[in-house]
């Protein structure tokens, strides 16, 4: 495996090299169509520019002696002198030409080539900055000069880099190209950081379309939902070589099952949400020749005899013809808990899949779950099959695609099963760097919108920087790169930008780090007892009572060991007749009825968890519970709750 | 339809904005406090696009405690995409040519065919009330909901709502993917009292304008608020569901008001031709009602909330007394709430005398260590005083000892019963029996008492009742245990009635 996957990094090397040697034949690396076809054509200039960096990026790690030194000298002085300056010139001026900005970003937006400076140490702290932005200086220049080569040489201006404390290393250089590219293609150039700032620079423009920013915003939202759909087909495009090198070597195996009448039969392997049964979609989609495609799911066939039913039916629809034997239909008819067994039909269904007037495709979608059918029968089948299939015959092709995240999936098959079997492994993988991520969210949230909504023509301006600056913001590519670390899925992040879109209001229309910090509250680290601080009174009560049962040794409790603490505490809270704005300080009284009925609502909510395993004849207070609800989660609740006599008695020392 | 249900304007405007553009193939949403009236939102939500047609969402609501069985789900789905009622006529038949309610496969057949047959490309939205009980009734079928729009290949979005977090109900391997997650919080007062408004404007657009004036007339929408404030003001502290608040209001409105009512009904009949619109009561007499009932509201939560008693029944129990507002404002006192309680023990005053004294030997014998009977019933012939255990100061550190009445009755065999019973009926109920000379040695005359067959018959009879706990299964007396089956505060009420000082013979008292 190991020998495979370096293969495959060879081979992306490979290519990388010689698209250095010549940045077109990037272009002509076999791009699927996408569904997203359509849009892009609309976006044309943007995608170009999008190549271009493509180029870029890969050109950013070439090792430094590719540099030419003749360059360098010009650009460095003027980006340290740059960097040097720029505080202080903000320090001057700090409230910008609101005349200035509209025009900027005019220009900016016609011409690609625009320079993209940003500042990203905010006046505030530009001590921060300074230490932090030497190691970048050094790399900044080299850019600048791959990009002036590229674009004319309009770029004269170099960034001051991000603070950004990049722990992945080597990466800072691409990092810088990403975001050459987040910023690329049609940059603004207020150097606020910002998304306030950016509204306080150009009042005007808003002013007007106040009433207009709703319905813009509302198509912004529908089509970047729209885009989040397939949020990996965008990153597909870039370099994610080991799927790239997969889509290739599954592309060449279907070609010869469809062409050449092959059997064939091949597992794809990857994690959750790594793009394989997309990869499959486009593979099928570029074939010449449309064969006939069996989609099976190891979830919903959890039988071989439902599994060959399903295959009986979906040939049927895509062939015209019948397939199910004449008892099975009657069995159908009983039901599908017919005790009929498979095996009989199975050899005969299946052994019919190459005489078919055009070739077949299997998908084996959750693979290993198939493994664990008895015999493994629809397995041995399958590959028997394709085994058996030879090429030249006047048999047609066959093909089965086994999708799987497992890693240990061909350790399950039986012997037999496995001899017959390829063992062909095609990997995919999710986004490997954390840069891969940032800049499909860029793609993502950058998408430009149909012109006729936006009336004024200022929407798309402004919601352009006003990702920017999201974008741009350091805090906010920590915490991207944070989620990156914590978890590689890509199907997290799709989560993430949804609620993120989802949560923009015309009066907060562009996306900020507390959107996203709460978009990550909800989506990703889930607290295990989101609702704990607003549960009613006697529910918290009975909680609190239950830590401190817990804290004198007693974990497991009845309903009457904590009514009696409860209870007392409230005599013992209202005991001192101490009032305050004519209502008496303790704590309110609550009849047992009522918190019986609290107590009730957390067993249903599963806040408590029954302890005894039998407890039948028990009556209901005294059936032992244990609480779910630690010692912590409690504390930090009552810290939002701010309710002061529930908090002393939750921190007072137990009796 | 955000002022459509005051307080779920969050959830209304986040679902609204996922369903106009494409939705996730999955949504979770997380109600703690009231699912019911969630699903009610989001069904509303959704119905309200299934009829628009321009942005149209074609939508289907199962509730998973109702679709028992996966047949039931799937035609459920089914018939309600293609708005299909079945029709007693046609033998009720089902939606389709095929049948597609015979398992998975089928149902996606289904879909596929639903998708196809309601129009180009539509947009789906299924919801599915109270999802937790699928864990239970079809487990399997979690993974594939959860798949639906990756197995149909639609543009499909499949909504779970339950009152319990996902992570509960998430099934293992990870077959399901993640769903983008919708929370729900608690109402806000001032949301309470939006949405009780509204209930009341509901129903008073129904009122007939020309009939007598109802609790529900329009004029009293001022007052009526008035009366939510100050029980949203008491109840919100300790209920947060709407529903239960909404429940208490619906039974204490009808009488509160009944009074001003009874004042209009007078003032008509005095002027009958009389046209003019009803005044909306003044500000004393509102102060001097609200005053008269604030003791019912808490008494009303307290009875309503657990069920104790129905709205109707408690309604009724607590209606206002006649002619409420001629009583002088001084002489007007609180009403004074009947408790739930007392209704229990009233049936206890039903039983026999012996049967009392059993129950009382019971909770004894369930809550004293049946090591410590010696020392508490036993009196030696110096008539030495019991003993009772005298240092209760728990010990620091270690386990803290737990008094038994808080950890439930203990088992105990019959003949300790009637052992207690016997000491019992010595000490207290010796002198009232009447004479009986032929018994000479002390305690003989109780002893004749206890073994009588009516005793065994009595306690046959209480664990029928439920009052003792069977902890055996044969029915014969012999050799069996019971455990005691009253709380603490009906032995002590039971105790009072016979004059028994039960507190004294409790090992470890309250």
């Amino acid at each position: 495996m190991a020998k495979r996957k370096a293969a495959a990094l060879e081979s992306t090397a490979a290519k990388r090299v010689k698209t250095e040697a010549s940045p077109q034949k990037i272009i002509k690396i076999p791009r699927p169509p996408s569904p997203t076809t359509p849009r892009r054509v609309g976006r044309k200039p943007c995608d170009d520019s999008d190549d271009e960096l493509d180029v870029i990026t890969s050109r950013g790690r070439k090792p430094k002696v590719e540099e030419s030194p003749s360059k360098r000298p010009t650009a460095t002085p003027k980006s340290r002198s740059r960097a040097k300056h720029q505080p202080k010139t903000e320090s001057d001026s700090p409230v910008l030409d609101p005349n200035d900005t509209p025009t900027r970003t005019l220009r900016s937006g016609r011409t690609v080539s625009t320079s993209p400076t940003k500042t990203k140490s905010s006046p505030g702290k530009p001590a921060q900055a300074k230490p932090l932005a030497v190691p970048a200086v050094i790399a900044v220049p080299r850019k600048q000069v791959r990009i002036s080569t590229l674009r004319s040489k309009k770029l004269s201006k170099p960034r001051s880099p991000s603070p950004v404390s990049d722990s992945e290393d080597g990466e800072l250089e691409a990092a810088n190209a990403v975001e050459a590219m987040v910023v690329g293609p049609s940059v603004s150039r207020e150097p606020s950081p910002e998304p306030p700032a950016i509204r306080n620079s150009s009042p005007a423009p808003l002013g007007d379309v106040s009433s207009d920013i709703a319905g813009c915003l509302d198509v912004q939202k529908r089509e970047i939902l729209r885009l989040l759909q397939n949020p990996l087909d965008v990153a597909k495009e870039d370099e994610t070589a080991p799927s790239r090198v997969a889509f290739q070597q599954l592309g060449d195996l279907l070609g010869g099952t469809v062409d050449r009448g092959e059997g064939n039969s091949c597992l794809l392997l990857g994690p959750r949400g790594s793009g394989k049964t997309t990869l499959v979609q486009q593979c099928l989609a570029n074939l010449a020749e449309p064969p006939i495609v069996l989609r099976l799911c190891g979830w919903a066939q959890h039988t071989d005899k439902l599994a060959m039913r399903e295959i009986a039916y979906q040939l049927a629809h895509q062939t015209g013809k019948s397939f199910l034997a004449a008892d099975d239909e009657e069995a159908g008819e009983g039901g599908m808990d017919s005790a009929a067994t498979p095996a009989a039909h199975l050899p005969a269904l299946i052994s019919v899949l190459p005489t078919l007037a055009r070739p077949t495709v299997v998908i084996l979608d959750a693979f290993d779950l198939f493994a664990q059918h008895p015999r493994q029968a629809l397995l041995y089948c399958l590959l028997d099959t394709v085994q058996s299939c030879r090429a030249g015959t006047q048999t047609k092709g066959l093909a089965v695609i086994g999708l799987t995240s497992r890693v240990d999936t061909l350790n399950m098959l039986e012997k037999r099963v496995k001899s017959r079997f390829s063992g062909r492994m095609f990997r995919t993988t999710p986004p490997l760097h954390s840069r891969d991520w940032i800049q499909v969210v860029s793609r993502v949230l950058q998408l430009e919108v149909d012109k006729t909504v936006d009336s004024t023509g200022h929407w798309q301006e402004q919601w352009v920087a006003g990702v920017k600056s999201f974008l741009g913001d350091s805090k906010v590519k920590m915490v991207f790169k944070e989620t990156f670390s914590v978890i590689k899925d890509i199907r997290v992040l799709v989560r993430l930008l949804t609620s993120l879109v989802v949560h923009l209001s015309p009066s907060a229309p562009f996306p900020t780090l507390s959107h996203l910090e709460a978009a990550i509250a909800k989506q990703r680290s889930r607290p295990q007892f989101p609702s704990l601080h607003v549960l009613p009174y006697p529910g918290i009560c009975l909680l609190i009572a239950s830590i401190h049962s817990e804290a004198c040794g007693h974990p497991t409790f009845t309903f009457e060991m904590l009514y009696e603490r409860v209870r007392d505490q409230i005599r013992i809270s209202t005991s001192v007749p101490v009032q305050f704005n004519g209502s008496s300080i303790g704590m309110p009284q609550c009849s047992r009825s009522v918190l019986m009925s609290a107590f009730e609502g957390l067993v249903s909510s599963k806040m408590i968890s029954i302890a005894a395993t039998s407890s039948n004849g028990v009556a209901k207070e005294f059936v032992k519970y244990r609480a779910l609800v630690g010692k912590d989660d409690l504390k930090k609740a009552l810290h939002t709750k701010g309710d002061i006599t529930l908090t002393k008695w939750f921190t007072k020392a137990t009796q | 339809m955000s002022d459509q249900y005051p307080g779920y304007e969050p959830l209304v405007d986040e679902l609204s904005s996922l369903i106009s553009g494409s939705p996730p193939p999955f949504i979770f949403i997380h109600d703690p406090i009231s699912a019911r009236t969630s699903a009610s939102v989001v069904s509303t939500l959704l119905k309200s696009r299934a009829s628009d047609a321009s942005t149209r969402v074609h939508f289907a609501h199962a509730t998973a405690a109702a679709c028992f069985h996966t047949r039931l789900l799937y035609d459920t789905v089914l018939n309600q995409l293609a708005q299909w009622q079945p029709q007693w006529e046609d033998g009720c038949a089902l939606w389709g040519e095929e049948r597609f309610s015979q398992n998975l496969d089928g149902f996606i057949h289904g879909m596929v065919a639903v998708g196809a047959h309601v129009g180009e490309k539509p947009q789906i939205a299924i919801l599915i009330e109270r999802a937790e009980r699928l864990q239970d009734n079809m487990p399997e079928l979690i993974v594939p909901l959860a798949r639906l729009a990756e197995l149909t290949g639609l543009n499909l979005c499949v909504i779970f709502l339950s009152d319990i977090p996902w992570e509960e109900i998430r099934p293992p391997f990870g077959g399901s993917p993640d769903p983008y997650y919708i929370d729900v919080g608690p109402l806000d007062k001032a949301a309470h009292v939006a949405r009780l408004n509204r209930v009341f404007d509901e129903l008073s657009a129904k009122t007939d304008p020309s009939a007598p004036p109802t609790a529900f007339h329009r004029h009293l929408r001022a007052f009526y608020t008035q009366f939510v404030e100050t029980i949203v003001d008491i109840c919100s502290l300790y209920v947060q569901d709407p529903v239960e608040i909404q429940y208490i209001v619906a039974a204490r409105w009808p009488g509160f008001v009944q009074p001003i009512l009874d004042a209009y009904a007078q003032a008509e009949d005095l002027n009958m031709n009389d046209e003019e619109e009803l005044p909306p009561p003044p500000v004393h007499i509102r102060m001097q009602l609200i005053r008269h009932f604030k003791p019912s509201f808490k008494a009303a939560l307290e009875t309503l909330y657990p069920r104790h008693d129905h709205a109707a029944s408690w309604a009724a129990a607590h209606a206002p007394q006649p002619n409420l507002l001629d009583i002088r404002p001084s002489e007007l006192k609180p009403q004074v709430p009947k408790s739930v309680e007392n209704a229990e023990d009233a049936r206890m005053d039903d039983l026999p005398r012996m049967a009392k004294y059993l129950l009382i030997a019971a909770y004894l014998a369930s809550t004293n260590p049946h090591t410590s009977d010696l020392r508490m019933f036993g009196r030696g012939l110096d008539e030495k005083k019991r003993k009772r255990r005298v240092n209760r100061v728990a010990p620091k550190g270690g386990v803290a000892k737990l008094p038994q009445r808080v950890l439930g009755p203990n088992p105990f065999p019959v003949e300790r019963l009637t052992a207690i019973l016997g000491a019992l009926l010595e000490e207290n109920d010796a002198d009232r029996r009447p004479q009986a000379p032929e018994y000479t040695i002390p305690g003989e005359h109780t002893d004749m008492e206890v073994s009588r067959a009516s005793v065994a018959m009595q306690i046959i009879e209480l664990a029928d009742a439920g009052l003792l706990q069977r902890t055996t299964t044969t029915d014969k007396l012999d050799g069996a245990t019971f455990k005691c089956g009253i709380s603490y505060k009906t032995a002590e009420t039971l105790a009072r009635q016979l004059d028994v000082a039960l507190n004294d013979l409790l090992w470890d008292p309250a």
